[in-house]
C-alpha cells in the first residue's frame, strides 16, 4: 500500500540513482539503481530516459502524492560548488562576491541568469600564526540542467524543493566539521580527507584554520567498482571469481583495504593478495590526488608534521586511512567513522545548506511575487485594520469627547448666562436704586396736608371757628396760615379757646412752630366774635403715607431694605 | 526577474499603498483630527473654568430681575395718570365722586421736567474733545394743576387724602379751604394745587432689557409726551 513520505532526496549522477525517504527527519528507507551506461548528462532528453527508474525507485519506497517533497542532489556536468575563503576583515557582501567571482571561473555557464548559492559556512578561530579568515560555498547549477531535473522530478509525480550540487553540501559539512572539530593543536597540520561514494574532499586546518579546501575526485565508487573485476584466487589459479556489486559494497565496509595475508571471506576465500592489485590502482589515484593537493596547498613546513585522517563514508571502510597515510606519507590520524552520517542525503538534512536549495528562476521569482504579493495583501490587511482600528478608536473618543465638549458648552453658555443675568441685575438694581432715591427725595419734599388739617379738625377746641385754612409749601418750609374767629361768649373765654388752639397745635411733633396774628373784635355770622390769625409752620420732611409705601416697595424689590442679593 | 512581472509587482505594492495611504488620509485623519481640535476646545473650556460658576443661584438673578421689573411695573402705572388730560380728569371725578364732593375746577397749569441729571459714565465720555454732550440718565416729570372742589369739610379731606393715596405719585402743594358761599351750611370750598409727578423708569429698563425675560407691561415714557422744558 503506498505511503505518502513527506520528504524526499534524490542522488543524481551520471552512473547511479539514489533516493532516501525521511520521515520526521530520519532515514526511513533507500532505495537506489546503478546506470548501465553512465549518463552523458541531464539534459530533458536523458532524464526522460530514467524517469521510469525513478518511478520504480519511488514504488519500491512506496512514495505517491504531489506532496511529497523532493530534494535532488546532482552530481556531474552542470553543477558546481566551490570553496571560498575571504579575509574576516572584508564586509560579508565583498566576500559573497569574492566567493561568486571564484564560482563563475569554475562554471561553464553563465552565472547572470542562473541560480546561484552563496552562503557563509564559519569563520576560523583566532590563532597566533594563522589568517583568520570567513569560509563560505558558493554553488549553482546550469539554469537548463535544473529546469530539466524540475521537470523531471515533477513529471514523476512529486513537489520539486530544490537541487544542490553534491560538492556543496559536501564542503559545507566538511569545512563546518573541521573548524567544529577541537583536535587541531597550536602550529601542527591536520588532514582530513571526506569521502562519499562518489568523491570527495581534502581539508586541511592548522591552528584552528582552514588552510587547504580540494575537492578531489574519486569517490568509494571506484573501489567498488574495482572490487566487481574479475579476482583470481591464487596466482596460478585457472578461474576467476567475479563478486556482485552489493558484496562488493558489503566487502568494502567490513574488510576494508585488507593486508595481502589476510583472508577474505568469498567462496571461495580468498586472500588479500588477490584483492590488492585491482585496489591498489584506485588507492593509488586518490593518494596521488592528495599528495599534489597538499603539495601545492601547503608549505613545506605544514607538510612535514601533517596528518591524514579519514571522514565521511570513507571512515568506514577499514585501514583505508592507513593505507591512504601511507601513500601520502603522511601519520595516519584517529577516525571518526562512528559519528559520520551514512549518507549525503542525511548530511545533507543536518545542515543549515539545506534551507538554500536552488530553483528555477522563473520558479523563484514566481515564489518571490507570491511571497511580496502575499506579503503586501497581508501587509495591506494589517494597515487597513490598523486605520480602522484607528478610526473606530478615534471615532468613539470623538464621540465621547463631543458629548463632553456639549456639556462644557452648555456650562460655558449657562455661566455666560447667569454672569450676564447677574450683571444685568445689578446694573437693574442701580438703576432700581436710583428711582426709588428719587421717589422718595421727591415726594418726602412736600407736606401731608390732608394729614394735617385732619388732625386740626380732629384737635382743634369746638367752639373754633375757621374761616380760611391756607396751606402753603415753599421753599423755605410749608406754612399753614389759619384765619378764624371764637364766638365771643359770656364767659369772655374766648382768648383762652385761642390760646388753647394755639396750644394744641405747639404740641403737635408736626409742627415747628405757631405763631398768633392778629387778633380782633368782630361781628360774624355767630355774632360777637374774636377773630385771630395763626400761623403754624411744619416740620419741612414729613413724609406722607404714600411716599412711605411707594419708597418703601421699591427700595425692597431693590434690596436696599431687604437682605443682601447678588 | 523580468520586467513585466516586476512592474506588475510594484504596481500592486503601489496600489496596496495608496489605498492604505487614502483610507488613512480620507477616513482615519479627518477623525483624527475633529479628535484633535474637540479635545483642544475641551482642554480651554476646562482651563476657562466653564461651567465653575459658583456661589451664584441663576433663579435667584432671575427672579430679582423679575421684581425690578414687576416695580418698574407698577411705577409706570402709576404713571400712567399723567398719560392724558381725559386719564387724570376721569381720575379725580372718581375720586371726587366716591369722597361725595362736587369737583368745581380743574385747571392744568404747566408740566416741567424736574432736575435732569446726567449718566456719570455719559459724562466721562463727554470729557473727550468732541464729543456730543451727555444725554440726562433720566426724565422725571411733574405736573401741576389747580383744583376746585366743594364739600363737606371730612369730604374735602378725604378727597384730597385720596389724591395722594390713589393718584398715582400726587402731592398737595398747597390747600386753601374756606367756607362755600352756598350749599349746606357746613360746605367748605377747598382750592387745590397738586403736583403729580411721573418718575423716568427707561434706567431700569434699560438695565432689564439685557436679561430677555418679560417685556414691559407699560411703555409709557415721559419724553414721549408733549413736556415743557
Amino acid at each position: 500500500m503506498p505511503v505518502k513520505a513527506h520528504r524526499l532526496v534524490i542522488e543524481l549522477s551520471p552512473s547511479c540513482l539514489v533516493v532516501t525517504r525521511f520521515d520526521a527527519g530520519v532515514v526511513a528507507d533507500v532505495a537506489s539503481a546503478r546506470f548501465d551506461t553512465p549518463l552523458s548528462g541531464f539534459t530533458p532528453s536523458v532524464l526522460d530516459g530514467i524517469r521510469a527508474t525513478l518511478e520504480g525507485l519511488l514504488a519500491e519506497l512506496r512514495v505517491q502524492g504531489s506532496d511529497t517533497q523532493a530534494t535532488v542532489i546532482l552530481s556531474g556536468p552542470g553543477a558546481a560548488a566551490g570553496a571560498h575563503s575571504s579575509p574576516a576583515g572584508v564586509t560579508p557582501g565583498g566576500a559573497i562576491h569574492s566567493a561568486r567571482l571564484s564560482l563563475e571561473a569554475i562554471c561553464d555557464w553563465p552565472l547572470d541568469n542562473a541560480p546561484v548559492g552563496v552562503l557563509p559556512i564559519a569563520r576560523d578561530r583566532a590563532g597566533k600564526s594563522s589568517l583568520n579568515q570567513l569560509h563560505l560555498v558558493a554553488f549553482s547549477i546550469n539554469p537548463d540542467v535544473l529546469e530539466a531535473v524540475d521537470g523531471w522530478v515533477t513529471a514523476a509525480g512529486l513537489t520539486f524543493n530544490g537541487a544542490l550540487p553534491s560538492d556543496a553540501v559536501r564542503i559545507y559539512h566538511a569545512v563546518a566539521q573541521a573548524l567544529k572539530s577541537g583536535a587541531c593543536a597550536e602550529d601542527r597540520t591536520d588532514a582530513v580527507l571526506h569521502l562519499d561514494s562518489t568523491a570527495g574532499l581534502l581539508v586541511a586546518t592548522k591552528s584552528g584554520s582552514i588552510t587547504l579546501v580540494r575537492p578531489i575526485t574519486i569517490g568509494l565508487e571506484a573501489l567498488v567498482d574495482a572490487l566487481l573485476r574479475p579476482i583470481r584466487p591464487a596466482p596460478d589459479a585457472a578461474q576467476t571469481v567475479a563478486i556482485p556489486r552489493g558484496q562488493a559494497e558489503r566487502l568494502l565496509r567490513s574488510v576494508g583495504i585488507p593486508t595481502p595475508d589476510a583472508v577474505v571471506p568469498l567462496d571461495p576465500p580468498v586472500r588479500g593478495t588477490a584483492l590488492l592489485p585491482a585496489l591498489q590502482q584506485v588507492l593509488q589515484r586518490i593518494g596521488i590526488e592528495v599528495k599534489q593537493s597538499l603539495r601545492f596547498g601547503l608549505s613545506e613546513s605544514d607538510r612535514a608534521g601533517c596528518t591524514l585522517g579519514i571522514a565521511g563514508m570513507g571512515a568506514s571502510v577499514p585501514r583505508l586511512g592507513t593505507v591512504l597515510a601511507g601513500l601520502v606519507g603522511a601519520p595516519a590520524s584517529a577516525s571518526a567513522a562512528d559519528d559520520e552520517p551514512i549518507g549525503i542525503a542525511e548530511t545533507l538534512l543536518s545542515l543549515p545548506i539545506a534551507r538554500h536549495v536552488l530553483l528555477p528562476v522563473e520558479q523563484v521569482e514566481r515564489r518571490t511575487r507570491q511571497r511580496v504579493r502575499t506579503a503586501a495583501v497581508v501587509g495591506g490587511a494589517m494597515a487597513l485594520s490598523l486605520v480602522a482600528f484607528n478610526f473606530a478608536s478615534d471615532r468613539s473618543l470623538l464621540t465621547s469627547s463631543q458629548t463632553q465638549l456639549d456639556a462644557l458648552s452648555a456650562a460655558s453658555k449657562q455661566a455666560e448666562r447667569t454672569a450676564e443675568a447677574q450683571s444685568t441685575a445689578i446694573a437693574a438694581r442701580i438703576a432700581m436704586d436710583g428711582l426709588a432715591g428719587r421717589i422718595d427725595s421727591t415726594l418726602s419734599s412736600g407736606t401731608d396736608w390732608p394729614s394735617f388739617l385732619a388732625f386740626l379738625a380732629r384737635t382743634k377746641p369746638d367752639a373754633v371757628k375757621f374761616r380760611e385754612i391756607n396751606c402753603q409749601t415753599e421753599r423755605e418750609g410749608s406754612t399753614a396760615r389759619l384765619n378764624g374767629y371764637v364766638p365771643w361768649s359770656e364767659d369772655r373765654t374766648a382768648s383762652d379757646t385761642v390760646r388753647s388752639l394755639i396750644d394744641t397745635l405747639s404740641q403737635c411733633p408736626l409742627v415747628q412752630n405757631v405763631r398768633l396774628g392778629a387778633t380782633s373784635k368782630s361781628l360774624t355770622a355767630d355774632g360777637e366774635s374774636l377773630a385771630f390769625e395763626v400761623e403754624a409752620r411744619l416740620e419741612p420732611f414729613w413724609k406722607s403715607p404714600v411716599a412711605a409705601k411707594a419708597s418703601g416697595e421699591h427700595r425692597s424689590v431693590a434690596g436696599v431694605d431687604g437682605e443682601a442679593r447678588p | 526577474m523580468s520586467r513585466q512581472p516586476k512592474r506588475n509587482l510594484l504596481a500592486e505594492c503601489a496600489i496596496a499603498v495608496l489605498v492604505c495611504g487614502a483610507a488613512q488620509y480620507f477616513v482615519a485623519q479627518p477623525v483624527s483630527r475633529s479628535l484633535a481640535a474637540v479635545r483642544d476646545r475641551v482642554t480651554q473650556l476646562g482651563a476657562t473654568g466653564a461651567g465653575g460658576v459658583t456661589g451664584v443661584d441663576a433663579r435667584a438673578v432671575s427672579g430679582l430681575i423679575d421684581d425690578i421689573r414687576s416695580a418698574a411695573d407698577r411705577i409706570d402705572e402709576r404713571n400712567a395718570v399723567l398719560r392724558g388730560p381725559s386719564a387724570l380728569l376721569d381720575e379725580l371725578t372718581r375720586a371726587a365722586e366716591a369722597c361725595s364732593v362736587k369737583l368745581v375746577e380743574v385747571r392744568p397749569l404747566q408740566t416741567v421736567a424736574i432736575e435732569p441729571k446726567p449718566d456719570p459714565a455719559a459724562a466721562a465720555a463727554s470729557a473727550v474733545p468732541g464729543a456730543p454732550p451727555p444725554a440726562p440718565a433720566y426724565r422725571d416729570l411733574r405736573s401741576t394743576c389747580h383744583l376746585t372742589v366743594q364739600g363737606s369739610y371730612g369730604a374735602v379731606l378725604a378727597f384730597a387724602k385720596s389724591l395722594s393715596e390713589q393718584i398715582g405719585f400726587t402731592q398737595v402743594a398747597s390747600l386753601q379751604v374756606t367756607p362755600a358761599g352756598d350749599g349746606p351750611r357746613d360746605a367748605v370750598l377747598a382750592q387745590m394745587q397738586v403736583h403729580q409727578y411721573q418718575f423716568d423708569t427707561q434706567p431700569v429698563r434699560r438695565a432689564t432689557a439685557n436679561a430677555g425675560h418679560t417685556p414691559p407691561r407699560s411703555a409709557a415714557s415721559p419724553s414721549m409726551q408733549g413736556v415743557q422744558p
